[in-house]
């Protein structure tokens, strides 16, 4: 009987001490610096076309957290005038770093002109240099300090623009849903994944909830009822990743706001839509938007 | 392009039906088994090919020379909060002669609860394998495995079109004369299943270039007494 209990105690021990939670995120701090368009690393699209004028590229940190953590952040514009211009928040997505992201950040600062619109980005904690540890509620609470220091420039909610890539959809969608500081005029997403329920099931070949697994709060499909501000979705027809139907049309489909545009790239892959797209189709398609009355 | 890999979703995907076959030659009447396996789904993983590593300890129990009860708990899930336990019977309608297989069919019930929130699945599985006796004390098998899903939508109420999770595995047992056996199945689950758009790296064998559900490696070892 003793043996018993012994080893109930062992599993109810066990039962309580792990969690997959961190192991959604995937960072990478190799980098001792950031170098944007000196980066060597692995990027998955080429923009070098696109130049940015280095006086136009501000690398600053910001304290997060109840430690004070820094994590850092780029803005790509003129700062002084943030209280002028409109501006877009970048949430990237789940690899590596701002500076593996760097090329798309490029893309968006050329967006109806170079640095005609600011362009914010930064690393979630845990990610490039940014200290701490990767975790959704970090996630969430790093890009409304970013959202905070864009507050504190003089930024305004007609002018603040959020664009979420992959994982940073999620950022986009809490923040947007449930607002912290100011929230967004317009929203772009591109290759979102609809919550982390479609990813156990997708996964799982079972219609399993995601209770069984983690504890992450992550859904963008319901998050996206709850936003009734503009909302481009743009997501690769053969999306390897996440796939368009079990995840981006679903966000699409569940959005109930005053106005939407999909753009469903064919031919396009998870982490290449703006190449297949063709790079100024896709700055033109974005600045038709950004510019929509 | 560099492929995004959600570590956690590899790690967590119980795959359903992703254990090796519990019985496939029943016990003897009043003879009991107690077995441990690992082994899962083959994935990639930090640039290699890796099997996601569950484990579950069963039990079994002949009821007659041709029914044998079998019970089981998921020791992998457990670990990371999720109670997994399946019960069922294995009934073998005859035994091999030569070349001409024995054939068993198993009914099973798995029950999945978790420990963050009051969820629960119930899955009904149903198998059926041939297997061949040789050496006296060996077999192999070769089977079919089916998981019933029960619930009519999905996620974000978006309608349940995949009702059978069906997966094809082959086997071998070796046993000793102390009534050790040790066994290897790979198992290919979801054959019809396109597995390329997933957030998990599935290894697994391609159809017309598709990737196709995903494939499977188990090791068990069980002592009958």
């Amino acid at each position: 009987m003793k043996q018993l209990l012994f080893y109930i105690g062992l599993s109810i021990f066990l039962s309580s001490c792990l969690d997959l939670d961190e192991n959604l995120f995937n960072p990478d701090t190799s980098i001792s610096e950031y170098q944007f368009d000196d980066f060597e690393g692995i990027q998955e699209i080429d923009v070098s076309e696109y130049t940015i004028p280095q006086d136009s590229i501000t690398l600053f940190t910001l304290e997060v957290g109840t430690n004070g953590e820094k994590i850092y952040a780029t803005y790509v514009g003129d700062i002084s005038r943030i209280g002028l211009d409109t501006v877009i928040l970048y949430c990237h997505g789940n690899a590596g770093h701002m500076d593996f992201y760097w090329p798309r950040t490029k893309l968006l600062a050329n967006v109806g002109g170079l640095c005609n619109y600011g362009v914010l980005t930064f690393d979630y904690r845990g990610y490039g240099l940014s200290e701490g540890k990767p975790s959704e509620d970090n996630m969430y609470e790093d890009s409304d300090a970013a959202i905070q220091w864009l507050k504190d420039q003089g930024l305004n909610d007609d002018r603040f623009m959020m664009y979420g890539f992959s994982l940073g959809a999620a950022a986009v969608c809490e923040l947007t849903a449930n607002p912290r500081t100011i929230a967004p005029s317009k929203i772009m997403l591109e290759s979102p994944f609809a919550s982390a329920d479609v990813m156990v099931q997708d996964g799982s070949g079972l219609s399993l909830p995601k209770s069984f697994f983690v504890n992450l709060e992550i859904d963008n499909a319901e998050e996206i009822k709850k936003i009734s501000q503009p909302f481009y979705w743009i997501h690769g027809t053969i999306d390897d990743f996440l796939d368009i139907n079990t995840h981006g049309e679903v966000v699409y489909k569940n959005y109930q706001g005053t106005y939407s545009e999909a753009h469903r790239i064919v031919g396009a892959n998870h982490a290449d839509v703006p190449l297949v797209m063709g790079f100024e189709a896709y700055i033109e398609s974005l600045k038709n938007f950004i510019t929509l009355n | 392009m560099l492929k995004y890999t959600f570590i956690f979703f590899g790690l967590l995907s119980v795959f359903g039906a992703c254990t090796s076959q519990k019985i496939v030659q029943p016990l003897e009447d009043g003879e009991n088994q107690l077995s441990g396996n690992i082994g899962g789904p083959l994935i990639g993983f930090a640039g290699t090919t890796i099997p996601i590593p569950l484990t579950s300890i069963n039990y079994a129990r002949g009821i007659t020379d041709s029914l044998t009860f079998h019970t089981g708990i998921q020791t992998t899930s457990l670990i990371y909060k999720t109670l997994q336990l399946d019960a069922g019977v294995t009934y073998g309608f005859f035994i091999p002669n030569g070349w001409i297989p024995g054939l068993s069919a198993s009914g099973s019930l798995n029950y999945l609860n978790d420990f963050r929130a009051p969820n629960f699945k119930i899955y009904p599985q149903i198998d059926l394998n041939a297997y061949w006796e040789y050496g006296e004390l060996h077999f192999m098998y070769f089977g079919v495995t089916n998981w019933i899903e029960l619930s009519n939508i999905r996620a974000h109420d978006e309608d349940q079109t995949k009702r059978i999770l069906t997966g094809i595995q082959f086997g071998n047992t070796f046993s000793t004369p102390q009534n050790w056996n040790f066994t290897i199945e790979s198992k290919w689950l979801a054959p019809t299943r396109n597995s390329k758009n997933l957030t998990i790296d599935y290894k697994t064998y391609s159809i017309n270039n598709q990737p196709k559900g995903a494939v499977g490696i188990y090791l068990g070892i069980a002592k009958r007494f």
